[in-house]
């Protein structure tokens, strides 16, 4: 569904590449993580997928449509919920009304039932929001417009403690099979219940590619005291003792990610 | 491959005013509020001042500038009611082509044409009124002044040819502040670096048309010239679509 192509790319007066011949495929009807540290490229590469950004070298493609033309067939299927926005000076429903012809797939049940879940009315006027509010309602709009790829730049910024989880529920609830969602971020904790597949980026490569199921398959995360310490191939301290990856026995149960560990040992080359 | 769809253009028209409104009423009120200003100037303060007839000639040489301005260099305002990134940002990923949303952007000028027109009717409107109540025997309206230029205009003794020449030039100007508009669309006042560009442009050509005439014959026929600029004006509008298309959301001075 997404091909990344051979991509280079850097940003105009910097001298440093942000992408270096980089390349990848993402498939359909999954929910992806796509982690790194600051300054990785996360979000250039959701924009280059979106094709509000435009490769120097190499080709981005959605559905087989070069992103960056952006052709009314291929905006009508995605949408991008960036970091950093603003809503027009209006209320909810007039955005709502001149912004829902466009997506063909769009759902009022879907948006009144997100905006439910976040605590929130539609009698909205947008510009009277706070900039988490602002955050849910954008959230809200997008997992209603019912595209088929959805990109969330560090989505649970700005939001609170309560909210975090509502986000994760929301986005569990209204994110069907057929579509595909990319939550870009550093907030590992935040999401790491909602994702079927794993990207770690850094400096111009993908140090991980994998789903959830084959990390759990593969790896163990669990809480080792120093002696049982033999097999872990990274370990972390803290106060349930060691916070250990080590490979899975093949009689052993499956255990739950522990996705920051997981994503600091990729980040140190242990994995 | 250039798309266009009526329905969804009828979509983004909706997309783009209701956005825009506070755009648009913003220019309509300092149209508005500028031209009362230049009436009541001309037709009162100014009298008072130094007891001369009330201007009602200049009046109308103001309202002509104003249109005929606002017609040449209107294409570089097509992003001004868009602040920032973010604007840019909801625009490039709305579902409509490059092309529907080109041509909704140039023509925000044609759309403060009439709000103009109604804000120069108003401030006409206002500164009868005012004369009026205040007794002033010479109390006119500036619209009959402009009927009178209209008149002046049609006996200027110019042959369809110099109308030619005048209006493909205008056309060529035209495409140049919609080429400025789109090169120098993340800066402010484009229109005044699209006019540096020009008017040193304007220098260098002179300067080399001076030196042309001395060494070369001149061979060119006034249809030639005439069909160059129309074409080269079509070559700018060309080009600045084609920047519109180009257009990235983060980048840096002419953000190409």
């Amino acid at each position: 569904m997404i091909e990344v192509k051979n991509v280079s790319f850097k940003y105009a007066g910097q001298k440093n590449l942000v992408f270096d011949d980089f390349s990848f495929t993402l498939k359909e009807n999954n929910i992806y993580g796509l982690l790194g540290k600051n300054g990785t490229g996360k979000s250039t590469l959701l924009y280059l997928i979106s094709g509000l950004l435009r490769p120097k070298k190499g080709t981005v493609s959605v559905d087989g449509i070069d992103a960056y033309k952006r052709q009314p067939e291929m905006l009508q299927e995605l949408f991008i919920v960036p970091e950093e926005f603003d809503l027009p000076a209006m209320s909810l429903e007039q955005y709502v009304k001149i912004n829902e012809p466009f997506y063909p797939n769009f759902s009022r049940e879907v948006l009144e039932a997100c905006l439910k879940d976040f605590d929130l009315t539609t009698d909205l006027k947008l510009n009277a929001l706070s900039m988490g509010q602002k955050k849910k309602v954008f959230m809200s709009f997008a997992l209603a417009a019912g595209t088929k790829l959805l990109l969330m730049d560090e989505p649970t910024n700005g939001l609170d403690i309560p909210s975090k989880s509502q986000f994760r529920k929301v986005v569990a609830q209204y994110m069907s099979e057929e579509h595909t969602l990319i939550i870009s971020t550093h907030q590992v904790h935040d999401v790491e219940a909602l994702l079927d597949h794993i990207l770690i980026l850094n400096q111009q490569q993908l140090l991980l590619d994998a789903s959830v199921s084959e990390i759990m398959e593969k790896y163990t995360f669990e809480y080792r005291m120093p002696d049982q310490m033999d097999d872990a191939l990274y370990a972390e301290p803290s106060l349930q003792g060691n916070a250990v990856i080590a490979p899975r026995k093949a009689d052993s149960a499956e255990t739950q990610i522990n996705l920051e560990l997981l994503f600091n040992a990729v980040n140190e080359g242990k994995i | 491959m250039i798309q266009f769809n009526i329905n969804r253009f009828g979509k983004l028209a909706r997309w783009s005013l209701t956005n825009d409104k506070k755009y648009y009423t913003r220019s309509f009120l300092q149209v508005f509020a500028m031209l009362m200003l230049v009436f009541l100037s001309f037709t009162g303060i100014i009298i008072r001042m130094s007891n001369e007839a009330p201007n009602y000639q200049a009046c109308g040489v103001v309202v002509i500038m104003m249109f005929a301005i606002n017609i040449i260099i209107g294409p570089s305002l097509m992003f001004y009611s868009m602040t920032g990134k973010h604007d840019r940002q909801s625009l490039l990923m709305l579902p409509a082509s490059n092309f529907e949303k080109y041509l909704m952007r140039y023509s925000s000028w044609i759309l403060l044409l009439p709000l103009y027109a109604i804000a120069f009717l108003s401030a006409d409107l206002i500164q009868y009124l005012v004369h009026m109540i205040m007794g002033h025997d010479f109390a006119m309206f500036v619209t009959s002044k402009l009927l009178d230029y209209i008149h002046v205009m049609k006996a200027i003794p110019l042959s369809k040819s110099n109308w030619l020449d005048i209006a493909i030039f205008l056309f060529w100007l035209h495409s140049l502040y919609a080429l400025g508009g789109t090169f120098f669309r993340s800066r402010k006042f484009n229109w005044v670096l699209t006019t540096i560009v020009f008017i040193a442009f304007c220098i260098v050509c002179m300067w080399s048309f001076d030196t042309d005439i001395k060494s070369k014959p001149q061979t060119w026929t006034h249809g030639v010239m005439e069909a160059l600029y129309f074409v080269w004006a079509l070559v700018n509008f060309w080009l600045s679509y084609k920047l519109f298309c180009r257009t990235q959301v983060i980048g840096k001075f002419v953000n190409l």
